[in-house]
């Protein structure tokens, strides 16, 4: 089963701001990646999610010409378990 | 009338969170709360200042001076309870009402603190997160524990907590669309 994947209006404009933090060139890769794991997320939400506050966070590696960027975003499911709503999207930061 | 101090209202806050806990593990939650906040926000909800004491960290001054505050107001109960076969105190809440002066981040913290450890016992929230907290692992025993170097604002871009709340608000709102609606404007925009 697969949920119907949404954004919210904030969680766009944290996508848009990351995706223009990013040179030109690189954008396309970061746009590709992004669609990849938010559509392996809406297939298999729940495993290895990690928790902000109690909210579960899908967080991702990819490569744009040879550079790692570590993004992650939150979510939520609906109650009726038919979408999956991404609610922040965000720099993944290393541990202090 | 004025208002509760910060330390009152974190405590009472707290207590509608997780009603009938002790002075042990509502100290511990304070505690951990502004370790939270200072980890995700770079500042903390409370004033408390943080001493290794016999039992971990505590600001006992400020703790029972917000403790005294709300018993005398009749914002909260307190009653003899045994605690795991110790002879200890229940703390309640009561029906006066409290006008809180936290912000939406400060109010989840706190109440995510209550709801995630409110059946955990103290020997276990002490062992399992307390003591293992970075101001602790090096703290010296009566002494102000270090909590700065915990402290961390998000960077631009970073998961921010606040941000997190207001996406949540959105979709709340409906202020949502198809991701892949989304994607295709990126796509018009940064690729074209």
């Amino acid at each position: 089963m697969s949920y119907a994947l949404d954004i919210s209006d904030e969680a766009t404009e944290d996508l848009s701001v990351l995706i223009e933090s990013l040179p030109r060139s690189q954008r396309a890769d970061a746009i590709e990646a992004v669609e990849q794991e938010f559509q392996r997320l809406s297939t298999n939400p729940l495993p290895k999610a990690r928790l902000y506050f109690g909210r579960p966070a899908h967080e991702f590696v990819f490569k744009t010409e040879g550079i790692t960027q570590h993004w992650g975003a939150t979510y939520r499911i609906s109650e009726d378990e038919t979408c999956l709503v991404v609610t922040h999207v965000y720099k993944v930061r290393h541990s202090i | 009338m004025p208002g509760l101090s910060r330390n009152a209202q974190v405590l009472r806050y707290l207590l509608d969170v997780a009603p009938g806990v002790g002075h042990t593990l509502l100290a511990k939650f304070a505690y951990l709360a502004d370790l939270a906040a200072r980890e995700y926000v770079g500042s903390p909800i409370s004033e408390m200042r943080y001493r290794y004491d016999n039992h971990g960290p505590f600001d006992a001054v400020a703790f029972y001076s917000a403790r005294d505050e709300l018993l005398e107001g009749g914002f909260i109960t307190e009653e003899d309870a045994d605690i795991g076969g110790y002879a200890g105190f229940e703390l309640r809440p009561t029906d006066r009402v409290v006008t809180f002066e936290f912000a939406d981040w400060e109010a989840e913290i706190l109440s995510f603190v209550g709801r995630k450890f409110a059946s955990w016992t103290a020997r276990e929230l002490c062992d399992r997160k307390v003591y293992a907290s970075l101001p602790m692992k090096n703290a010296v025993p009566g002494r102000l524990l270090d909590m700065d170097q915990v402290n961390r604002e998000p960077e631009e871009l970073e998961f921010n907590l606040e941000r997190l709340l207001a996406g949540e608000r959105s979709a709340d709102e409906q202020r949502a669309r198809p991701l892949a609606d989304v994607l295709h404007e990126l796509r018009a925009r940064h690729i074209g």
